[in-house]
């Protein structure tokens, strides 16, 4: 499948990857998964953790309580990190994670806190956990860090114009840097996963092998039917401003032949006047086009992603009937 | 109480126990705290738990319980529905303070009956185990009255994306460095087929074995490879390929 451009933009730290602790990520999916129904969209919470020289460990997590009235964020995150300090629990939070179902999480909430975060902890990054994919059988996990334009571009809290973006040269695929996840565990938890392993024997990751495609590629479509449906207004600027364009260059020609004409016949050319179009207003906030086109960008790759697995176990099941006039029973 | 109670735990609770005791202050021999989770039909279901320090010589106890009541409240504002259902210990063995302790429980939480669970952390059998309690009163009546620590079936659960996570993080096991690296989703595919592989080398080795007559043909084997050969859908070849086209595209 085609490769996707590289989510990277200036990467002036040393840090190579980010290693989380086996009870984090059980934490984390725990969480998320909480109501059992539905995996909650919004589910959020603290990374706790050290810097090393060039890996960031997360040790240990908590989640916040969603946003009800009355709940003050701050008050619980003291709180919490005050508890656990008798605990020996490590109390530098490196970051923060977010579960997004089915990948949807680039909005300018979690662009605003990521980059309160990072202004802060400067190494600090977010987590999406994705528990759709997850329960369908692959682990999904990913870390990310926003690069020093993108930090630039949410710094001023005010809404995107053309000339933010023009002059930090941010598009949607150098806002975020994505880093490398690697998973840890002590000598006593892996003595604790032998003991489990007995218990869960090693499944064989069955869920992977669903042939059921259609629910997940439905999904997937809304999700980019209600992006597009976001992007329209930026749409119908540059449908505009194309169309501006084009009149303004067939403008000019006309003018040019007949001065041209006027020439030929000894006239004065016509006076260059000012093209009376007037300037079309872009959209104040050009939110939309680049958090919206990354998020589109996204669901893309994930549907490329998903379809080549797709294809391969169709493909898969195939073979199987192709094989069977060959053998028959009782041989 | 009913004494056909089924503890259900999940594997988080065990990995944060086991956490917790490897960051305990040097002092302290073994860690406890509370157990937090839902009751259900004949069962307890044991979701989430937060350690507590305490400290206990031979002579005495003393445990934080206001730091307890407080990281309660702090986790009832996440999950509002998970309670206090009981303790944990680590040890291989309930001792004396585990009776005051557990009356303490059973007092404070407002739960029936405490569950006691135990995870052999210093893994006197060469094992961990991880064990549950209930208190009974025993004693002759008009007598000195005790309690007595009844086991009670654990079972560990887990729903399917615990079961990623814990799959992902087994194969720490492996590495010196003891950290692993998740795949990307197609080589995890890659992983899931080969397993699938192995599996029907391992029927066919069989088959063969019991066709040639090395090896006792089993009923229930052989039923269940009948219904598995017959549950592959009928289809020609070229409905299949027609209905492989069609999704294709």
């Amino acid at each position: 499948m085609a490769s996707r451009s590289r989510k990277g933009g200036d990467n002036d730290s040393h840090i190579t990857h980010v290693q989380i602790d086996g009870l984090a990520m059980m934490k984390i999916i725990k969480h998320c998964h909480q109501d059992a129904s539905t995996p909650a969209d919004d589910a959020q919470g603290v990374l706790l953790g050290l810097i090393m020289e060039n890996k960031l460990e997360v040790t240990n997590c908590f989640p916040f309580p969603r946003s009800i009235d009355g709940v003050d964020d701050d008050r619980y995150q003291l709180d919490m990190m005050r508890l656990l300090r008798p605990v020996n629990v490590d109390y530098l939070s490196v970051g923060w994670y977010q579960s997004a179902s089915s990948g949807n999480y680039i909005s300018r909430q979690l662009l605003e806190s990521q980059q309160q975060y990072q202004e802060s902890i400067e190494e600090s990054f977010v987590i999406i956990y994705d528990p759709v994919k997850t329960a369908a059988g692959a682990l999904s996990l990913k870390a990310y860090r926003l690069t020093k334009q993108a930090m630039e571009l949410v710094k001023d809290k005010g809404y995107f114009n053309f000339d933010m973006l023009r002059n930090l040269k941010v598009g949607h695929e150098n806002m975020f840097q994505e880093l490398k996840v690697v998973i840890r565990n002590s000598h006593l938890v892996n003595a604790l996963l032998s003991e489990l392993s007995e218990v869960f024997p090693e499944t064989l990751n069955l869920e992977a092998m669903d042939l059921g495609t259609a629910p997940v590629l439905q999904r997937h479509l809304r999700s980019i039917m209600d992006c597009t449906d976001e992007m329209s207004q930026f749409h119908q600027f540059q449908k505009q401003t194309v169309k501006q364009q084009l009149e303004k260059t067939r403008y000019q020609q006309r003018r040019n032949v007949e001065n041209a004409a006027r020439k030929a016949r000894g006239e004065p050319p016509l006076p260059d006047e000012d093209f009376n179009f007037k300037p079309i207003q872009p959209p104040r906030d050009l939110e939309p086009g680049v958090i919206v086109g990354g998020q589109m960008a996204i669901y893309c790759q994930q549907i490329n992603n998903f379809c080549s697995q797709a294809l391969a176990k169709l493909f898969l099941v195939d073979s199987l009937h192709q094989n069977a006039p060959q053998r028959p029973l009782g041989q | 109480m009913s004494l056909d109670l089924t503890v259900k735990v999940h594997p988080t609770v065990l990995f944060q126990i086991v956490d917790a005791y490897e960051r305990r202050s040097q002092d302290k021999a073994r860690i406890i705290g509370t157990l937090l989770g839902t009751y259900e039909k004949n069962g307890v279901e044991v979701t989430n738990c937060f350690c507590v320090p305490h400290a206990e010589t031979q002579e005495e106890l003393f445990i934080k319980m206001d730091f307890a009541s407080e990281m309660y409240e702090l986790h009832q504002q996440v999950a509002p529905l998970e309670m206090m259902v009981g303790w944990f210990a680590t040890g291989p063995e309930v001792t004396d303070h585990s009776v005051l302790i557990h009356t303490y429980y059973s007092k404070q939480a407002k739960c029936p009956t405490p569950i006691h669970l135990t995870l052999d952390t210093i893994m006197a059998n060469g094992r961990m185990s991880w064990k549950a309690y209930i208190s009974n009163p025993m004693g002759v009546p008009g007598g000195t009255g005790g309690t007595m620590f009844s086991p009670v079936p654990v079972e560990l659960v887990a729903h399917s994306a615990e079961l990623v996570g814990m799959n992902v993080a087994q194969n720490t096991k492996y590495s010196k460095t003891k950290t692993f690296e998740p795949e990307s989703d197609l080589s995890q595919f890659t992983g899931a087929v080969r397993n699938i592989e192995e599996m029907i080398d391992h029927l066919t080795a069989y088959v063969d074995g019991v066709l040639s007559g090395t090896t006792e043909p089993d009923a229930t084997v052989g039923r269940q490879l009948l219904d598995m050969v017959h549950s592959v859908p009928k289809m020609s070849q070229e409905q299949f390929d027609e209905m492989l086209n069609s999704n294709i595209k």
